[in-house]
């Protein structure tokens, strides 16, 4: 490193945050995630090289494209839908922490994971990776101050094929995942204040946009905004203001007809795959529901259409004065 | 060897082992010690999948590695709802790890929390720039390439950031003396 100039800024940040050195346990964790990761890229330049188009998806693709077509309901009539969430949400009273409280929210999400055939320690599978849901519950509790509680509980996986279920155990995997675990971290984490002006909220947003993922752009757009919108207890004019910009995003549908909930849509390729992401919002502009799904079945995975490979639900959030 | 990984991936295990410490370090600085294993996991997970954009004609790759693990915590941050909120490079254990000196544990403990304010109160890339220079070691041109700036940039906002912080804490340099 470069030879660097004093300063008492930097002298005393050094002297805080120290210097933090891993486990062995930590280092070997990280090691193997690599190298699996190495593995399967090197598995999948071999799938590369013999690929060959398969019609049948071709088809498969185009007729679920169609079938959306005629189910969801015009752009305009989600931008409506939106922009009517928005106008209600700016007038609700905002959820608030004190010294006492906590706003407390609950979740849960269940998420594709893919452990590649190699890294299984010997145990033989059908594919070339063992595939499963990865199941958890998450609750959080955010102080006033930015101290923020997180409680994570690790679930049974849900499995595609008793097969599955057994090469997972026999591997041990479920020790790696920490199953039936429960893991509850403190951090502190100052609120960060988003702009009301529309024009500086939109550019604060796309300044956190995630660009090097090969994902459209409403859809990282909408993983920054409804991380304002959803869990969040930023101002009410900043989460209305946020739910316009969303309303106004390329290629977001209604799905079915406006009740206590609406359902929104977004559908997009991913790796080749036919992808639906889907979201719903309650009448406050609180996230509920959310959910990918693969419309067509993903060749390279072996999984079927209508697949989910994340479903996430949330309940409503609330102000309580227990961290338990 | 990133450039050689390209063809023969397992290369890239050699990259793994000669950075994982500072990677580690980063992480924990910034997201704590819970997840920074984790975190460093996925850095260099991506990090495989995007070796084809490094440029070799940098003298290190830890440049590119700390501006892919910002992306990964940010990524992290807001996954799991916290996107609206930002985090400080204070781990509350820390005061108990720099030193022997009781002297300087005390002062640390004292003055943490207004540095954690002063800090939450910078703009995002004012703070990314000061915590690169004085935490991780970077030089300009090296924190340059991580927040993709003209180097040029690098030392105003460097400088504006540290006379935010003394603006906020106006004793820092007797309370620290």
């Amino acid at each position: 490193m470069a030879e660097q100039e004093r300063h008492p800024v930097d002298d005393l940040l050094r002297a805080i945050a120290g210097n933090v050195e891993s486990s062995a346990a930590e280092r070997e964790y990280a090691r193997q995630k690599l190298d699996r990761a190495i593995a399967e890229l090197g598995r999948r330049q071999t799938r590369r090289r013999q690929r060959v188009l398969v019609w049948g998806m071709v088809f498969a693709a185009v007729f679920a494209g169609v079938a959306f077509v005629l189910l969801a309901a015009q752009p305009s009539q989600a931008r409506a839908a939106i922009e009517e969430i928005a106008d209600l949400v700016e007038v609700i009273d905002p959820l608030a922490a004190t010294d006492t409280t906590f706003i407390y929210t609950r979740s849960s999400s269940s998420a594709l994971a893919e452990v590649p055939g190699v890294a299984l320690g010997g145990i033989t599978i059908e594919g070339d990776s063992l595939l499963y849901l990865l199941n958890s519950r998450r609750e959080t509790w955010y102080g006033s101050e930015g101290t923020v509680q997180m409680r994570t509980t690790y679930l049974q996986p849900t499995f595609f094929s008793d097969a599955d279920r057994d090469a997972y155990f026999a591997a041990g995997l479920d020790r790696q995942d920490e199953i039936g675990q429960t893991r509850t971290v403190t951090v502190h984490l100052p609120i960060e204040e988003w702009p009301h002006d529309s024009v500086a909220l939109d550019r604060a947003i796309r300044d956190r946009m995630v660009t090097d993922r090969g994902l459209p752009e409403t859809i990282e757009y909408l993983d920054v905004a409804l991380g304002i919108v959803g869990e969040s207890f930023a101002t009410p004019q900043v989460r209305a203001s946020t739910l316009r910009l969303i309303a106004r995003l390329e290629g977001i549908q209604l799905l079915g007809p406006p009740s206590e909930t609406l359902t929104f849509a977004v559908d997009y390729v991913d790796k080749g795959v036919e992808t639906r992401f889907t979201i719903t919002l309650d009448r406050n502009g609180y996230l509920r529901h959310q959910r990918v799904f693969n419309v067509t079945a993903d060749d390279h995975l072996g999984l079927p259409p209508a697949t989910a490979i994340y479903e996430a639900e949330f309940a409503d959030p609330i102000v309580t004065g227990s961290l338990d | 060897m990133i450039s050689a990984s390209l063809e023969k991936p397992s290369l890239f295990g050699l990259i793994f082992t000669r950075h994982y410490p500072a990677l580690y370090n980063f992480a924990a600085r910034r997201i704590g010690r819970d997840e920074a294993a984790d975190l460093v996991a996925d850095t260099f997970v991506r990090a495989l999948e995007s070796r084809a954009t490094y440029d070799p004609s940098y003298p290190s790759c830890l440049p590119w590695l700390y501006g892919i693990a910002q992306n990964v915590i940010r990524d992290r941050l807001r996954r799991v709802g916290r996107g609206k909120r930002i985090y400080i490079a204070l781990p509350a254990a820390a005061t108990e790890e720099f030193g022997e000196e009781t002297d300087d544990r005390v002062v640390a403990s004292s003055v943490a929390t207004d540095l954690a304010h002063a800090l939450a109160r910078l703009s995002k890339r004012d703070r990314s720039t000061l915590l690169l220079y004085a935490l991780d070691g970077l030089s300009y041109s090296e924190i340059a390439l991580v927040l993709d700036i003209p180097a040029g940039t690098v030392g105003s906002r460097l400088n504006r950031a540290r006379q935010q912080i003394l603006e906020a804490i106006p004793d820092l340099e007797q309370r620290t003396r």
